[in-house]
């Protein structure tokens, strides 16, 4: 299933923050959108995910859902967004309790979730008992648990430390590679754009426009590889000049909540 | 007023007024005051029934005996006594309570003249009934059992006066429904929207009620049962300390009485309205706020000698004994002090 | 640890401590000893003398009242009506204000309208309104669970508004994000999001409704804490007097206490 944003304009109040973003994600397609903070990128990923109405614009999906796909359009939140009264598995369980669903095919959704996520030992175990790390997962697992067909993620894992978001970057390259999801990616960190995405949207300081968009030759498997370090090096170069001179004048802003 | 002020205060019920009565008395003394009268507090509640206090207070008899007097208002009988006990207040006039004596019976208290009471013509305290109670026959205060009663407090002038009711006509108080409602415009209240049958409440409470077509008169307390309302009372250590003030004070306080008694009181001992009636209706109302109107319906009963009708009150102490509503052993004539006091002919 | 040269010479000296402090350490014991010092100073003034127990009853008198009050049986006779009245009045008067505050926390219009009768009506005496409510309710057990509900419920109005709008809005978009009904956001989300505020309310709430009782018990009441706390006042009994503020306390205690472990079960997972 193929997403498809058409967004002409985006203001909140007087305050213009996207203008003409048109960008197609394809069915198994990684897109990751970088950009100096406040330019609008999780405005962005709010509409495309329906829970903000653009000023101008629409979202399309095009193509068929998988078929046991309970949410086509799914998040993964930057603060992970549990409920933290619920154990683990409540959690997890929350987005199908309004659905019909047998008890059967409940429980093994959760538990496919959790032991995907690596959680099923702490199905019981309450978010705050949780190492960030580990709160992602079941943000990950309550995403997986609806078999959604475009992820759309937050900068999911900028809360984290730097060894545990190298590791959960990881596994969740291994999860996008082996679903045919498409993905949008928002980060500030081009090593995670490098890592994941198959092509990167720069956009340019508030408003936030499409400055750029690099396509990543290189399969995300191979990426590891001695042979993929320096064109990935001048890719990671090529970004950083496209968007510094942003990032500095958006960092001198008078910021307008 | 030539001499005294009237100072109104807010409800004092804490036995530790202190401050409170600390806070007035600095307000006085910004006042211009006379430069060698001595200083005299005088507690009342605010009601017609002190009506001798303000006339003294008017007439410059108090003032005359080189006291200064500082009339402080309370909302309630009760606090005045605590104040008097408390020291904040030098005398208090004011209705008999169940407070009272129970204070007046640990020997803090000393009774050195009379208050109003209730008589036949005045108009103190009332029945009033509802609409609907007399409608359905309720007519006279012999059909009370039965009926539901409401007013201020258990133990209070209107329990009493209840109690003197029941004795008097033979019927017994278990067969009444008291409702104690804590204040006067509860009961008024009680009473108008016919959720109970009587209130007994002073005249002021209740005319209004009447007057709107809520309630009917049923009786006045004076027509139905003569007793004495109250006393005027020091505390035992001013009596012992002071009383050449003492004494002093109750002539002026009686000059006062002798004054309004006869100018609204006419022969047989029942209201009249004389050349200086208007006068007196003046003073009361400047002094408690109120109108001229209001006040001449409310006119009390006061003896011209503030006699002190020492039978009676022991008969209301028995009462409050066998109600169980003042407790300890002790000598009820302890608590009236002979040393000041005129006492009352018995019949 | 530190090493500071001075002319050449090496002067080594420890850091002095200097942290610490500005923590409350549970210490309970000098609650108690605390607690039984003053009662101690208490009785002794009095039976010393200085202090006159006409103006303050000694705590064994208030002791000596309470048991006279337990024996005669009188105690369980207004406790268990003056608790029915809290109990009612209370029910009542938070489960009106769950559901307004709720109301107004979820609907513009509902907070456009409830907030300024919120704040006009809070600050009312009630005691004030006695008269007007006896005319309206009359005297028996409607005016006096009314004059709880009341109290109670504004309170829990504010409480409960304060709980729904601190609750986290990525939650709500997390629930809307995976199309949860609004019910279900209601009562899965929302409310469990802003119990902790609810429970805090509710502190306050329950004591509301034990000053309360007195007042509602202002209204022809023969039997209750209130009911005997105004007669021991107008008799001028102060020892019944203080053994009534006494068995108040303990309400408010016990109350304290229950919400305590009732926190300590719903919000566990803070
Ligand atoms: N609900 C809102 N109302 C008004 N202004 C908003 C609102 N949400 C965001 N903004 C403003 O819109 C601009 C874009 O916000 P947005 O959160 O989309 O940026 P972002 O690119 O995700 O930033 P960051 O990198 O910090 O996450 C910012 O200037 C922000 O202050
Ligand atoms: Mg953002």
């Amino acid at each position: 299933m193929d997403v498809i944003i058409d967004v002409k304009r985006h203001s909140y109040d007087d305050l213009l923050v996207l203008e003409d973003i048109k960008i197609q994600v394809r069915e198994g397609e990684i897109v990751a959108v970088i950009g100096p903070s406040g330019c609008g990128k999780s405005t962005l990923l709010g509409i495309a995910g329906g829970i903000l109405k653009p000023s101008e614009g629409k979202v399309f999906l095009e193509g068929n859902a998988p078929p046991d796909c309970l949410n086509p359009l799914t998040f993964i939140f930057q603060d992970f967004a549990l409920l933290p009264w619920r154990t683990v598995e409540q959690n997890v369980g929350l987005p199908l309790e309004h659905h019909k669903l047998s008890t059967s095919d409940r429980q093994a959704r959760i538990a496919d979730a959790l032991q995907r996520t690596g959680l099923s030992d702490f199905a019981k175990a309450l978010p705050k008992q949780l190492s960030g790390g580990m709160r992602q997962r079941v943000g990950i697992a309550r995403a997986l648990v609806v078999k959604p067909a475009v992820l759309l993620m937050d900068e999911p894992l900028s809360a984290l430390d730097a060894q545990t978001r190298d590791l959960l970057m990881e596994d969740f390259l291994d999860l996008l590679l082996h679903e045919r999801m498409a993905g949008i990616y928002i980060t500030h960190n081009f090593q995670e754009a490098l890592r994941l995405a198959d092509r990167v949207v720069v956009l340019s300081r508030r408003p936030g426009r499409i400055k750029e968009v690099l396509t990543i030759p290189i399969p995300q498997l191979e990426r590891t590889n001695k042979a993929a370090l320096a064109p990935l090096a001048e890719l990671g170069d090529r970004l950083w000049s496209l968007i510094r001179d942003e990032a500095s004048v958006a960092d001198r802003e008078v910021i307008h909540d | 007023m030539t001499k005294g002020r009237l100072v109104t205060t807010s409800k004092q019920t804490a036995p530790f007024g202190r401050a409170a009565a600390a806070l007035c008395v600095a307000a006085l003394l910004c006042a211009a005051s006379s430069a060698d009268a001595e200083t005299v507090k005088i507690g009342v509640a605010k009601s017609t029934t002190a009506a001798p206090v303000y006339v003294a207070v008017a007439k410059g008899f108090f003032a005359a005996e080189g006291i200064d007097p500082q009339v402080v208002f309370f909302e309630a009988a009760q606090p005045v006594a605590v104040a008097v006990v408390s020291g904040d207040i030098d005398v208090g006039v004011t209705g008999f309570t169940g407070g009272f004596y129970a204070l007046a019976g640990q020997g803090a208290l000393k009774i050195i003249g009379a208050h109003s009471r209730e008589v036949p013509g005045f108009h103190g305290l009332g029945y009033f009934v509802s609409e609907k109670a007399a409608a359905a026959g309720l007519k006279t205060v012999k059909d009370i059992p039965g009926h539901s009663v409401a007013f201020t407090t258990v133990g209070s002038a209107f329990h009493y006066s209840l109690a003197l009711a029941a004795e008097k006509y033979g019927f017994d108080m278990q067969t009444v429904h008291l409702e104690p409602l804590q204040s006067n415009p509860n009961a008024a209240s009680a009473v108008a929207g016919g959720s109970v049958d009587i209130a007994m409440v002073p005249s002021t409470s209740g005319l209004p009620v009447v007057q709107r077509g809520q309630a009917k008169v049923l009786a006045w307390v004076g027509d139905e049962t003569t007793w004495q309302l109250g006393a005027t009372f020091i505390s035992a250590k001013t009596a012992d300390t002071r009383g050449d003030m003492v004494k002093r004070f109750m002539n002026a306080y009686r000059k006062g009485a002798r004054l309004y008694h006869d100018a609204v009181t006419g022969p047989d001992e029942l209201p009249k309205n004389g050349p200086q009636t208007a006068e007196m209706i003046a003073i009361i109302a400047k002094a408690i706020g109120q109108t001229d109107a209001e006040v001449s319906t409310a006119l009390a009963y006061a003896d011209p000698d503030e006699r002190v009708d020492v039978k009676d009150i022991l008969h209301q102490i028995a009462w409050y004994r066998a109600q169980g509503m003042v407790k300890g052993e002790f000598n009820p004539e302890d608590m009236i002090d002979k040393r000041y006091m005129i006492p009352y002919p018995q019949k | 640890m530190t090493e500071i040269t001075a002319g050449g010479a090496s002067v080594r000296r420890e850091v002095a401590f200097r942290g610490g402090g500005f923590i409350a350490m549970p210490k309970p014991a000098y609650s108690w000893i605390a607690f039984a010092g003053i009662i101690a100073l208490w009785q002794l003034a009095i039976s010393a003398g200085w202090i006159d127990p006409v103006f303050l009853p000694s705590p064994a008198s208030i002791v000596e009242a309470l048991w006279q009050l337990t024996v005669s049986g009188d105690l369980w006779k207004h406790l268990s009506i003056s608790l029915a009245r809290i109990g009612s009045g209370w029910l009542i008067g938070s489960g009106l204000g769950l559901i307004v505050g709720v109301s107004m926390g979820l609907t513009s219009a509902g907070r456009a309208i409830g907030m300024p009768l919120v704040s006009a009506i809070y600050p009312v005496p009630k005691i004030a309104l006695l008269p007007l409510l006896i005319l309206w309710l009359g005297i028996g057990e409607t005016p006096k669970v009314v004059t709880i509900a009341s109290g109670v419920f504004f309170p829990t109005v504010i409480a409960t508004l304060a709980g729904v709008d601190s609750v986290p809005r990525n939650l709500i978009a997390m629930a809307q994000s995976f199309n949860l009904p609004t019910r279900s956001i209601v009562w899965k989300v929302l409310l469990p999001s802003a119990l902790p505020g609810i429970l805090a309310g509710f502190r306050i709430s329950v004591s509301t409704a034990l000053l309360l009782v007195v007042a509602a018990e202002m209204i022809g009441a023969q039997y209750g804490i209130g009911a005997f706390l105004l007669t021991a006042g107008n008799l001028m009994q102060s020892d019944d007097l203080m053994a009534g503020v006494v068995i108040l306390s303990i309400l408010g205690l016990g109350f304290g206490a229950g919400l305590t472990a009732l926190e300590r079960v719903l919000l566990r997972w803070r």
